[in-house]
């Protein structure tokens, strides 16, 4: 087990373009690399770029919304679906997948594994985008922020008062 | 080094200049939308439309809509990858092939597109992209040589066809690769977390506001009553009212029902962003301050389980 922490300024402004170049470099880095999970999109940017990117940059296989994966004999099964429809599938290693969120209630770890990582200055390994050999142009940006806009303000329903019960079984009625 | 310079060693040129005209994948006529919302944007910028089909049948309707070339291709998201669009529009469900074309060309790319617009002086692509299921939106300008984005056919106008229009089908030799995924029949399989909610025509939800299993029960009366799916927010799983599978949030079930009856649910975002698309929501609070009664179309300031007994006797 190793855990390892990619930090640097040089990725604040990344992109998804930046971070699936930054993720190849930390897969090169590591070596023997027959396997990359990823999750299928964060909530708040909700891009679900950086696993096909990845794949992309690796010219890797990549396959998205995996349930029940295994990896042997050097290809990885999954279930996915498609157009509706649950079908067992299979790529050659090396590839990407994306794992669908429910696919796999994590297990919490022991508490002494807890206490014994924080207490062990090097079981988390740090490296720069120096460390890695990225380049500017790797890293550059290729979207820029310009702000946030909100949808139309949802207009605001009634507060019902006086015969309250009356009113919402009328309602319930001809929901 | 620039990039420039490593792609011109390389043999590829990325520089703008070999990049031209709005290219659009349309896999099946669902996605002509996306032709006629390339059309508008290309009639500002004055250059062509190429609509890549994957099936002959509909060549001439993206014709129709607004194409100037059309090819037909197997795998259309592919085809597209192998050319060097100026701007490159895929339907949202092709999002994998979108972001790997994207990566492929050193190209920006907007997830879930909306309110398109291309600045005539720099050329680059403005467009939002929803954040929190259309919580709000953060608007982006693509910058580099190529401009790929997704779009949902659902949130574009209707294209206006116009028969008469002229076009061209222009062969090609492509030849897809064969897909990576080896399909190896269907599986037996239903996912662990199944979501019942999600078709759910009437909902009835729960959260911590219904104070007991007292108020728990009358919220059942009331989804019994109304047949409704009995959901929650995440604090009613916290109190072991409801399983995983019955989460209203967008950390759980995002839903669509004809009827949303929220008890006892305060209301934070990542609640209420997951009900946007509930035709009709009813919201009990006893805090007048609560989010949801702001979000409701009516909304009762009120002890749950008081307003429930008495709207029980009524229905009854």
């Amino acid at each position: 087990m190793r855990a390892l922490l990619l930090r640097d300024q040089a990725l604040a402004d990344a992109d998804a373009f930046g971070l699936a170049n930054a993720l190849k470099a930390v897969v090169h880095h590591l070596g023997g690399v027959d396997l990359v999970l990823c999750g299928s999109q964060v909530l708040d940017a909700d891009l679900a770029q950086v696993g096909p990117r990845l794949a992309q940059a690796l010219d890797w296989p990549f396959a998205a919304n995996a349930h029940a994966v295994q990896a042997a004999d050097g290809e990885v099964a999954l279930i996915t679906s498609r157009r509706g429809e649950w079908r067992q599938a299979a790529l050659t290693l090396p590839a990407v997948v994306a794992v669908a969120p429910d696919s796999n209630k994590p297990r919490l770890p022991a508490g002494q594994q807890i206490i014994n990582v924080y207490t062990d200055p090097g079981a988390v390994e740090t490296l720069t985008a120096a460390d890695l050999g990225l380049s500017e142009a790797e890293l550059q940006p290729l979207t820029e922020p310009r702000g946030q806009s909100f949808p139309a303000e949802r207009e605001l329903g009634r507060r019902l008062d006086g015969d309250i019960a009356g009113q919402l079984a009328d309602i319930l009625r001809k929901a | 080094m620039d990039m420039d310079a490593l792609s011109h060693l390389m043999g590829e040129d990325l520089s703008a200049a070999n990049y031209a005209d709005i290219w659009v994948a349309v896999p099946s006529a669902g996605a002509l939308p996306l032709v006629g919302e390339a059309r508008r944007l290309a009639d500002s910028l004055g250059c062509y439309v190429h609509a890549v089909v994957g099936s002959a049948d509909t060549a001439d309707q993206a014709i129709a809509v607004g194409a100037d070339r059309v090819h037909v291709a197997a795998v259309p998201g592919l085809f597209l990858a192998a050319q060097t669009p100026e701007f490159a529009f895929y339907p949202v469900d092709r999002w994998h092939q979108a972001a790997r074309a994207a990566q492929q060309h050193k190209a920006g790319l907007i997830t879930d597109a909306r309110s398109l617009q291309i600045d005539e002086s720099t050329r680059a692509l403005l467009g939002s992209h929803p954040v929190y299921g259309g919580e709000y939106f953060v608007d982006v300008a693509v910058t580099s040589p190529a401009k790929f984005a997704t779009l949902d056919p659902r949130f574009l106008p209707e294209p206006y066809a116009d028969p008469g229009r002229s076009g061209e089908v222009v062969p090609n030799e492509y030849v897809a690769p064969p897909p990576p995924l080896q399909d190896r029949g269907p599986a037996d399989f239903a996912p662990q977390a199944w979501r019942p909610l999600q078709k759910a025509r009437r909902i009835v939800a729960v959260g911590r506001g219904l104070k007991d299993e007292a108020g728990l029960a009358l919220a059942r009366q009331l989804a019994e009553k109304l047949g409704a799916e009995l959901g929650g927010d995440r604090s009613a799983q916290d109190l072991g009212w409801i399983g995983e599978d019955q989460v209203v949030g967008v950390t759980g079930q995002e839903v669509a029902p004809d009827l949303y009856v929220a008890l006892g649910i305060r209301g934070d975002t990542i609640h209420n962003a997951a009900i946007v698309r509930a035709k009709h929501v009813i919201a009990v609070h006893a805090n007048p301050a609560a989010p949801i009664l702001d979000v409701a179309d009516e909304a009762v300031v009120g002890e749950p389980q008081e307003v429930l007994t008495q709207l029980l006797t009524r229905l009854a």
